[in-house]
């Protein structure tokens, strides 16, 4: 799978003018209210409020089916196995409703990370969340990793080519385990070595331990509005699911 | 060792954030600022090594190789095994976006011991007894990795307890296939660049055998 969240970045909706550090706190914090609802009607609003989202911000449908076997591989073994641990008292069919919710939780969080994520330039959201405080370092590091992925990527697939070559085929045994092993240590090394002159190419380009960009940020109402917007959500979903508790 | 959104309880999600956000802080602290670029190197090749997948009957293990990551980045482990977490949630779909923090602390922690274990007892001595250490300490970080995450699940919630049974099982014969891995690469490691390893260059033994392998 190539890692790429914001292939449709470049699309035009009203989620990808958000601006991109707002936009991560406010579904942001949807995404939380998501993860712990209780109440299943409410699981499936919030799924069909992820899935709104989502055709708003206008990504493909296929696009994000194929990136969510992960999620549901994980899932559907709770049908089984949530019915048979439930603790005594609780009978089949609530233990089944539980696990519902769980999916339902589980895939809207999953969805709303496509509006999130996906509605601008994986780096330019990284950027932005250095607008709220996130430490300089650690957004240095999420920048310089995300740069580098990409390049130890091509690494990796030079590398499983030449493995072709020779005919390789992985299988469960000490002589795939051993030749993976080799190629990490390979790429290790290569790329410690790599380093040292990364961090002298990036002084001699003016690197200060800051990273500079010419995108301004401004920040306009409407992005306020979509914040708070969200913020409403969030509120009317918690109101919601206190209610709903018995 | 994924968790989805949507499973663990408030509590257990919050530990994990604060585990996280502690873990990450002691693992920056002091960090200069010309050590960035190696760490997020790093970070990425431990990322991109995630890709390489084992095939296993009709599904597939993927690698995360915790102990290496501990004994190559030491203390920084924690702060890189964030991001890779991060990454894998974001870009590659694997695993949860509010459970970043609780993935963060399950793979780091044992990996940060890991790697203190490593520097502490095995540090220069010859390449094979540190590539046998490192497979024997890869065991135990995906072990305790392991059981971190069913004690999260059932922390969560006693009826998830089957759920973690199963999951322990399907994820035991990882700890093999990653000691298979590991073992070599540090082996790779002690010839070509003892010094990744921690140890000094001349307290290496690099006669042991061929650094190409096959």
């Amino acid at each position: 799978m190539h890692p790429e969240i914001d292939r449709y970045a470049d699309l035009q909706s009203p989620l990808h003018r958000w601006d991109p550090g707002l936009k991560i706190i406010g579904l942001g914090a949807l995404a939380f209210t998501f993860a712990l609802l209780q109440g299943p009607w409410l699981c499936g609003l919030a799924l069909t409020t992820a899935i709104l989202l989502l055709a708003i911000a206008r990504i493909p449908i296929a696009f994000v089916v194929s990136r969510l076997r992960w999620v549901v591989l994980f899932m559907l073994p709770l049908f089984v196995l949530l019915p048979l641990g439930r603790a005594d008292g609780v009978s089949w069919r609530q233990a089944e409703v539980q696990a519902t919710v769980i999916v339902l939780r589980g895939l809207a969080v999953t969805l709303l990370l496509f509006p999130m994520w996906g509605t601008a330039p994986f780096h330019r959201s990284l950027q932005a969340l250095g607008e709220y405080h996130v430490p300089r370092q650690l957004l240095q590091l999420f920048l310089f990793s995300y740069r580098y992925l990409f390049v130890y990527l091509d690494q990796l697939r030079r590398l499983r080519g030449a493995l072709r070559a020779r005919h390789f085929r992985p299988g469960m045994n000490r002589h795939t385990l051993r030749t993976f092993g080799y190629g990490v240590g390979m790429l290790i090394v290569t790329s410690f070595e790599q380093t040292q002159r990364i961090l002298l190419a990036m002084r001699a380009r003016g690197y200060r331990g800051q990273m500079q960009t010419l995108e301004a940020t401004k920040r306009r109402s409407a992005d306020w509005l979509k914040l708070l917007g969200a913020a409403t959500l969030c509120v009317a979903f918690m109101i919601g699911d206190h209610l709903w508790m018995p | 060792m994924h968790i989805s959104d949507g499973v663990l309880s408030a509590p257990v999600l919050a530990a994990g954030w604060a585990t996280c956000s502690v873990g990450v802080i002691a693992s920056t602290w002091k960090l200069d600022d010309d050590d960035l670029p190696q760490v997020a190197v790093m970070t990425s090749v431990f990322f991109v090594a995630s890709f390489l997948h084992v095939p296993w009957g009709v599904q597939s293990f993927h690698l995360s190789l915790p102990a290496l990551m501990g004994i190559v980045l030491g203390k920084r482990v924690f702060v890189a095994t964030a991001v890779a977490v991060l990454f894998q949630a974001l870009l590659t779909a694997h695993g949860g976006f509010t459970t970043i923090g609780v993935t963060t602390t399950i793979l780091a922690a044992p990996a940060w011991v890991a790697g203190l274990i490593f520097q502490r007892y095995l540090a220069g001595r010859t390449v094979v007894t540190q590539s046998l250490g490192a497979a024997v300490l890869s065991v135990g970080a995906i072990l305790v990795a392991v059981l971190l995450q069913g004690l999260a699940l059932v922390a969560s919630g006693e009826e998830f307890f089957a759920l973690a049974t199963w999951q322990v099982l399907i994820l035991l014969p990882l700890t093999v296939v990653e000691a298979l891995v590991t073992a070599p690469v540090v082996l790779f490691l002690g010839q070509v660049k003892p010094a990744l390893l921690g140890s000094r260059p001349e307290s290496t033994d690099v006669r042991d055998a061929d650094a190409s392998g096959d």
